[in-house]
Order: C-alpha cells, then sequence, then structure tokens
C-alpha cells in the first residue's frame, strides 16, 4: 500500500467517526432546539387564550370546557387537548371518549411559567404533550393592588394539555440534518482533498528520493535530489545527496567495471553453483561460442571434455573453496584444446552465503610454445655443456699427464724457473679440471626428480664425510638443530649442503670457522639455513652471487662461482626460494625454502 | 376541500337574478296567481331554491321574500311552495296547498294538509349508499332529536332490515348531549347525525368530528357542506333536488290529486370527504383521490 492510500486510510476514519458524531449531535441540539421553541410557543399560546378566556376553571364542566379546547387546539395545531383537574383526571378532551381518564404521569422538561413537555412516540407520528397549569384568576382592584402584600401564589386548578404533532418538526429536523450532512460532506471533501494535495506535497521529496535511489541502484553514482526545505525531509535529502556522493566516490560504476570485465584479455565466465554458464565477458564469448552458439546455459564440463577436467576443476574449487592456476584443456569446439589457466572462486553475498561461481581462464598456449622451445633449448644447451665439459676432462688430464712427466723427467735440467712455469702450468690445468667439472656437475642437475622421503639429517652426516678433510683442514666446527624428514631428491639435497657448508668453511678470516644448519617450518614447506662466522659479503654485490661464475673472491680462494648458481637452480626446481642475510665482518646466513607440495617447476 | 361535483352557478346565477328582478317588481301574470313561491329569505340557498323550482315548474311564480316584509298572499292561490321553516310557519289563505321544503327542523301542526318535502335522504337509497362506501357497515348509530325524526327513523330501520343492517337510534334533546351520547356508544359502525338545526353547532361538529378521528368511527354528517367542516361523507338531497321535487307536488296539487304528507327528493348526492377519511384512517371504501362521488 502506497503512503499516500496509508494516509488516506489513517485520515478517514476518524472522520468519519467525527462527521457520524457531528451529525448526530448537531440533529439532537436541533430536534431539542425545535421540539422546546415549539413546546414554548404552544404553551405560551395556551397561557395567552387562558388569560382571555371566562371559563370558570373552579368548577369546570365538561360542556363549557370542550368549546375553549377545540379552538385552543385549532388555533395551536393541536391533534387534542384537554384539561385535568388537580386530581389528573380528565375533565374535558377534545376526544370526548377520553374524558374521565388520567392525566399522562410525565417526566417532562421544563419550561418558563411552569408549563413542561414530554415526547409521545418516535419518529414523524410522534407527539409533544404540552402541559400548561391553569392557576386561579385573582381579580383585585387598584386600592386591593396598593395594599397587597407578598401572599401565597394562586392556587393550582389543574392541567391545559396539548398534543402537538412533530411532523413538521421532523420535516424541519430533516430538512436541518440533510443541509448539515451536505455541509459537512462538502467540508470533510475539502479536507480529504486538501489532505491530498499536503501529501502531494509531502511525499514528492520522497518521490524524488526514490527515484534518485533507483538511478543509483541502475549504476549512476553520484544522483542527487533537490533540498527544498530545512525540516527532516530536507535533512533526508541533504544525507542522501552526500551519501549520494561518498558513493559516487568510492565504488566504480556498473558500467565501469562491466566495461573492464569485457575489456580483460581473459576468460571470464560466471556460473551457478552447479556450473551452468550464466555469464562470459567479451573474450570467453569469443573463446567459447566458435559456432555462434551462446556460452550461457551450457555446462562448463562441455568446454572441458577431457578426462575428469571440467568436473575436475570444480571438484577442487568445491574443496578447497578457491583454485588458483589449475591447468586444464578447454576445447570449445572442434579441433585440438586449448592449454589454459583456470582460476575460480565462489561468489558471496553480504551473509557470506555462495550465490554462483566466478572463473578466470587464461589461455597459455603461447605460454606453453614458449615453454616448450625453451625447454628444448635448455636440453640442447645443457647436452652441450656436459659433452663440452665431459670431452675437455679428457684433454686436461693428458696435459696434466705430460706436464707430470715433464716435471719428473726434467726437473733438474729446467732449472728453478722452468719449475716455477711448470708449477703455474699445473695450477691452471688443476683450476681448469675444477671448472670444467663443477661445470659438469651443474650440467648433471636435471630437473626429473626423484622424489623420496629424504631424512635431511642423514643427508647432512653423508656431506660432511664427503668433505671431512677440507672441514678438518680449515679446523671447523659444524653444529646443526633439528632437521627434518621431508619429501625431494636426495641428491638436490646433499648437492645443497655441500656447496653451502663447503662455502662457509672454505670463506673466513683464518679463524677456526663456525658452522651450524638449521631448519624450520616456513610458509608451506621448510626454510633451511646454513650459517658461518666468516668475514660476510657486502648485500651490494647480493645480485651477482647467484649468477653463474659469480665469484666475489680472489684467485686466493678456490671455487669458480657455479656453487650457488647451482643452489639456486635446483630450490627453483622445487618451486622455492634462496636467499642471504649478511654484512661485512658479521658472518652469513644463506636461507633456501623447499615446499611441501613441490614439483619440478 | 370535499371530493365532490361542483356545479357551475355562475351563468346560472345571473339569468335567475334577472328573473327574478322582473318576478319581484312586476306584476304576475293573471295565470299564475294560483301558485306563488314564499321564501324565508330572499337571498342565498332559499333563493337558489326558488330559481330551480321555477325551472322545474317550467314557468314563474310569483315569490315572496318574508325578510323583505310579510307578505300579502292572493285569496285566488292555490297552491304555494314555502322554502324554510320561517315560511312553512305563514299563515297561507285556506284551501291553498302548502308544498314545504328546505324546512328540517320544521313539524307542521296537527291536521294540517301540507306536504313537507323531506330534507332526510331516502332511507333505502341512504343505507345503500353508505354501505357502499363502508362495506363493513352493520349498526348504524343514528343521532335525532323530536318526533319529525321518528316516523323517518322506523322507514329507515325497515329499509336496514332490507339490507341487513341495524339502525340505533340516538334521541337528543341539546348539542350538550352529544359528548355522553357518544361515550354511551356501543356496538356502532358509525354513526349519522340526521339534518337538525338544534343539534347542530360548531362545538357539536368538532365534538362528532374528533371523536370520530380518535376512534376510527365513520361520522355521516346532514349535508355536504357539514361533511367538509369534518365528517366522512354525507348523503344528503341538494336544494335542486328539493326544488325540483316541490315544483313536481305543486303540479299535482294543482291538477288536484292528493299528496302524501311527506315526500322525498328522488335522488341524493354522496358526498365524500377523502382528506378527513385518510388522514383519521377511516374504514371506508374511498374512491381514488382524483375523482369525486356524488
Amino acid at each position: 500500500m502506497k503512503l499516500r492510500a496509508k494516509f488516506l486510510a489513517f485520515l478517514l476514519p476518524p472522520l468519519l467517526l467525527s462527521g457520524l458524531a457531528i451529525h448526530y449531535f448537531t440533529g439532537r441540539a436541533v430536534s431539542d432546539t425545535l421540539q422546546e421553541e415549539a413546546a414554548a410557543a404552544a404553551a405560551a399560546g395556551a397561557a395567552r387564550l387562558l388569560g382571555s378566556s371566562t371559563l370558570d376553571f373552579t368548577a369546570p364542566r365538561e360542556q363549557d370546557l370542550l368549546p375553549f379546547l377545540y379552538d385552543l387546539s385549532g388555533g395551536l395545531k393541536a391533534s387534542y387537548a384537554y384539561f385535568a383537574g388537580n386530581d389528573g383526571r380528565i375533565v374535558a378532551h377534545t376526544d370526548v371518549g377520553r374524558r374521565g381518564g388520567s392525566l399522562t404521569a410525565q417526566a417532562g422538561r421544563a419550561l418558563p411559567g411552569g408549563a413542561s413537555y414530554a415526547l409521545l412516540g418516535d419518529g414523524p407520528h410522534a407527539l409533544m404533550e404540552v402541559l400548561v397549569p391553569v392557576t386561579e384568576l385573582r381579580v383585585h382592584s387598584p386600592e386591593e393592588l396598593a395594599l397587597l402584600g407578598a401572599g401565597a401564589p394562586p392556587g393550582r386548578l389543574g392541567t391545559l394539555a396539548l398534543g402537538l404533532p412533530l411532523d413538521a418538526a421532523y420535516i424541519t429536523e430533516r430538512g436541518i440534518a440533510r443541509k448539515n450532512a451536505a455541509i459537512l460532506a462538502g467540508v470533510f471533501l475539502a479536507i480529504v482533498l486538501m489532505s491530498f494535495a499536503l501529501a502531494t506535497l509531502v511525499l514528492r521529496p520522497v518521490r524524488q528520493l526514490a527515484l534518485a535511489t533507483e538511478r543509483i541502484r541502475r549504476g549512476d553514482y553520484g544522483a542527487e535530489i533537490p533540498v527544498t526545505s530545512g525540516d527532516e525531509l530536507g535533512e533526508l535529502a541533504r544525507s542522501f545527496n552526500t551519501m549520494s556522493r561518498t558513493l559516487s566516490g568510492t565504488i566504480v560504476s556498473k558500467n565501469y567495471l562491466d566495461a573492464i570485465v569485457d575489456n580483460m584479455l581473459d576468460m571470464l565466465v560466471v556460473t551457478d553453483l552447479d556450473g551452468v554458464i550464466r555469464k562470459t565477458n567479451r573474450a570467453a564469448r569469443a573463446a567459447l561460442t566458435p559456432a555462434g552458439l551462446p556460452a550461457e546455459g551450457r555446462h562448463v564440463s562441455a568446454l572441458f571434455p577431457g578426462e575428469g577436467s571440467g568436473g575436475r576443476w570444480l571438484d577442487l574449487l568445491r574443496d578447497h573453496g578457491e583454485l588458483r592456476d589449475h591447468e586444464d584443456v578447454l576445447r570449445a569446439g572442434p579441433g585440438p584444446g586449448v592449454p589454459v589457466l583456470v582460476s575460480a572462486s565462489f561468489i558471496l553475498d553480504n551473509e557470506g552465503a555462495k550465490g554462483g561461481i566466478v572463473a578466470v581462464i587464461r589461455d597459455i598456449a603461447l605460454r606453453k610454445k614458449y615453454e616448450a622451445e625453451m625447454s628444448r633449448s635448455n636440453e640442447d644447451l645443457q647436452r652441450f655443456a656436459f659433452v663440452a665439459s665431459h670431452d675437455l676432462q679428457e684433454p686436461l688430464r693428458t696435459i696434466s699427464s705430460y706436464i707430470q712427466l715433464l716435471e719428473n723427467k726434467y726437473r733438474a735440467t729446467l732449472g728453478p724457473d722452468a719449475e716455477r712455469h711448470v708449477d703455474f702450468i699445473t695450477g691452471a690445468v688443476q683450476r681448469m679440471r675444477t671448472l670444467v667439472r663443477d661445470l659438469l656437475e651443474y650440467s648433471k642437475i636435471n630437473p626429473a626428480l626423484r622424489l623420496e622421503d629424504v631424512d635431511t639429517d642423514e643427508a647432512l652426516d653423508y656431506v660432511l664425510a664427503v668433505l671431512q678433510d677440507a672441514v678438518a683442514a680449515a679446523g671447523a666446527v659444524v653444529e646443526r638443530g633439528d632437521l627434518p624428514v621431508l619429501r625431494a631428491d636426495r641428491s638436490h639435497i646433499e648437492r645443497l649442503f655441500q656447496n653451502l657448508v663447503l662455502n662457509a668453511v672454505k670463506f673466513n678470516d683464518g679463524g677456526a670457522p663456525r658452522v651450524r644448519v638449521d631448519a624450520r617450518p616456513g610458509k608451506g614447506g621448510w626454510v633451511f639455513s646454513v650459517s658461518d662466522n666468516g668475514p660476510g659479503i657486502d648485500p651490494a654485490h647480493g645480485a651477482r652471487l647467484f649468477k653463474l661464475f659469480g665469484r666475489l673472491h680472489g684467485k686466493g680462494v678456490p671455487g669458480a662461482g657455479i656453487g650457488l648458481a647451482s643452489c639456486k637452480r635446483i630450490v627453483e626446481y622445487y618451486g622455492g626460494e634462496i636467499w642471504f642475510e649478511s654484512g661485512p665482518g658479521k658472518g652469513s646466513t644463506f636461507f633456501f625454502s623447499i615446499p611441501s607440495s613441490q614439483q619440478a617447476a | 376541500m370535499p371530493e365532490s361535483t361542483t356545479k357551475s352557478r355562475v351563468s346560472r346565477h345571473a339569468a335567475a337574478a334577472a328573473l327574478l328582478a322582473a318576478l319581484l317588481c312586476a306584476p304576475a301574470p293573471a295565470g299564475a296567481q294560483d301558485a306563488a313561491a314564499v321564501l324565508a329569505k330572499g337571498s342565498g340557498l332559499y333563493f337558489e331554491a326558488s330559481l330551480a323550482f321555477q325551472r322545474a315548474l317550467g314557468r314563474p311564480v310569483q315569490v315572496y321574500d318574508l325578510a323583505a316584509g310579510a307578505p300579502s298572499l292572493p285569496r285566488s292561490l292555490k297552491a304555494a311552495a314555502a322554502f324554510g321553516s320561517k315560511a312553512a310557519a305563514l299563515k297561507y289563505p285556506a284551501g291553498a296547498k302548502l308544498i314545504i321544503l328546505l324546512a328540517p327542523g320544521y313539524t307542521p301542526p296537527a291536521g294540517s294538509r301540507a306536504t313537507v318535502v323531506s330534507a332526510f335522504p331516502e332511507p333505502a337509497q341512504a343505507l345503500a349508499a353508505y354501505k357502499s362506501l363502508q362495506p363493513g357497515l352493520a349498526r348504524l348509530a343514528v343521532f335525532y332529536r323530536g318526533a319529525p325524526a321518528t316516523a323517518y327513523l322506523a322507514e329507515l330501520a325497515r329499509a336496514a332490515a332490507r339490507l341487513g343492517l341495524e339502525i340505533i337510534p340516538v334521541p337528543l334533546d341539546t348539542p350538550e348531549n352529544f359528548p355522553d351520547a357518544l361515550r354511551a356508544l356501543a356496538g356502532a359502525d358509525a354513526y349519522w347525525l340526521l339534518p337538525e338545526p338544534a343539534l347542530i353547532n360548531k362545538t357539536s361538529l368538532k365534538v362528532l368530528s374528533e371523536f370520530s378521528c380518535a376512534h376510527k368511527l365513520p361520522f355521516y354528517a346532514p349535508s355536504a357542506g357539514l361533511t367538509e367542516l369534518g365528517a366522512a361523507a354525507s348523503f344528503a338531497p341538494g336544494a335542486d333536488e328539493a326544488a325540483a321535487a316541490a315544483a313536481d307536488a305543486l303540479t299535482r296539487a294543482l291538477a288536484g290529486e292528493a299528496l302524501p304528507a311527506t315526500l322525498y327528493a328522488p335522488r341524493s348526492a354522496l358526498t365524500v370527504n377523502g382528506d378527513f377519511s385518510r388522514r383519521c384512517g377511516l374504514p371506508l371504501k374511498l374512491p381514488a383521490p382524483a375523482g369525486g362521488a356524488r
């Protein structure tokens, strides 16, 4: 029900009730007034006729009274008239058949002069009986009047009664009632019309508010309404305008969002909770409707027909509540499928209830192609490095062997200078061999993981056994914390420990190196750390620290700059990271993380 | 106004006035001296009746107005029509046949040879008229005074018996007897006041009228004129009808026929006061308001 109807519904009942009450009470007042006026006029007329009559009421006789009564009733238009004595017995009545009856005892209403009147019956045929007292007539001479003291009131001789028909008064009353009702109806109609106009005036701002709200609902943020008054409605309008401006400044419009969504390069699909597509953006429409068939209404499983495909990512979403970069194959039409990454989440309403699914589907066909090319290139490069380093080993061994032979055979002949030169050659060959070996190791790092449960504590034991000579030569002390068992390739974990511990032992200020290997649970996996008390590393050099052949030290320290590059390569295979914290003179700590759900990157 | 047929008398008045003037001022022709009309008053009802009398007679007669003084009636007068009680009481030449009309309270002296055209309607006609107006009528009270009505009441009772009605005669001496008589009235379905001037005055008519209305008993008045004042109806001969009956009697008397002591007008008129009857709710079979009954 609209406000105006409610207003009228609220207004009309009291109006009708008040109208009925006014009509009723006015009618009663008019009726009483008319009756009283008629009674008073009749009583006055009767008194006047009594005053001019010469009848002797002290000894009334019917035949004497009848002419008077007929004159009285005829003159006053009474239905009947009668005279009753003080005993209440009717002495004479215009209807002679009622002589001897009794005066009707009525609890009437008083009139001036001791008269009274009462109603007999109801409606248009009602009668009003007016009773006029008849008192003795005292005639005094002027002399008597001059001498007369306050005496007793004149004695009552009887009662003169008049039966007055009320038809004329009734007609008059009805006429007044009709006019009264017409006036009331007019006044109330005016009140209703004015109320209607007032309601329209009052509701105009409300209507404007409703229209503006509708505009906002349609995305026209910033819609305002005129403030035309300083009352509560004006205050409401001002508050609304403020809210609208705030809304306009903080919320992008629906059109704006639509434009963004429609211009996304990725496909955006909105489905219901069952996976039936309800809405798509332009990219999705282009990709999903190659034959012109609308995607809306189709189930996503029809677009991902692979074994457990469409249902698969829906199930994953339902299980985890969110899906990120799930790789799948989209087959919207005939021909080969398109590799895509699907990210999806539920659409929640204000109460947190799920209302649908929004999925962003990214076409990764090009990326896959580049990855495949890169993979091939990496394999070629790895194969080249392997072959090169492997094939370089042999000439180096030959050079080293023959240098050893020459040195042994011609040491005394060549002299001290030649011996020093041979040492240079031998050292260079040795470094070349180390470099080639490291390169060979680097190239052997294979992304094809052989995952197993690796006890990293045991892996560290194995590494320390391998590095036993180096550790002992440096006088290093290696400590460890609680190391976990994790899912990984054992050779990778051992290589990581070996490179990092060896670096910690190698780089020191001449004192006994103190190395600590530790591990702690990190975000989504384990974070290992290898710290030392070495000279530390300037963070400015950190950028090239993990690059291949990225050496920070001179030739005095053995190494080809391949160890940390190898570590970085291994960690990235697992999707983890490697970094360090250090400063000059503060020692260094190298961290690497191994995610729990690792897979080859 | 009662629902009676009013006859336009304007033109008749003009013609009759001229005729009467001629009759009163000019000597009557010698052949007309055997008859005369004596009027209690030379105007009003008696005058109009005398005109009707002469029209019915077919010739003018000598008309005497008692209001103008005692007339000197010719000795040769063989018959005279007396209009009103005063005219009836006049001394007429011996041997003259006297026809009396319009004298309801007059009783001819004993041994009189006068014939009275009764002011009462013919009994059977009257009862039939009242019965037709009041089908439930069974007992009819009749107010009367004195001997003249006694014989009529006897005729009325006989006629009533033939119609299955009962007549309740109520003799009265003065109008003041009406209240007691009415209060004593028991079992009557209606009451009828015979034309008796001694019983009619303003108060008695009001008594009869008010009682009728209060007790829903139809009051049948003695004349159409009184019906207008507050009665249900009346059935009475008009002056014209009485005059015509008198003219007929006079003609027969001049022809030597013997006449009865009382004659009735051959026709009477029923006059109904519909307003009164309806206002008082009287049990009458009233004609439609637009129509009259006569």
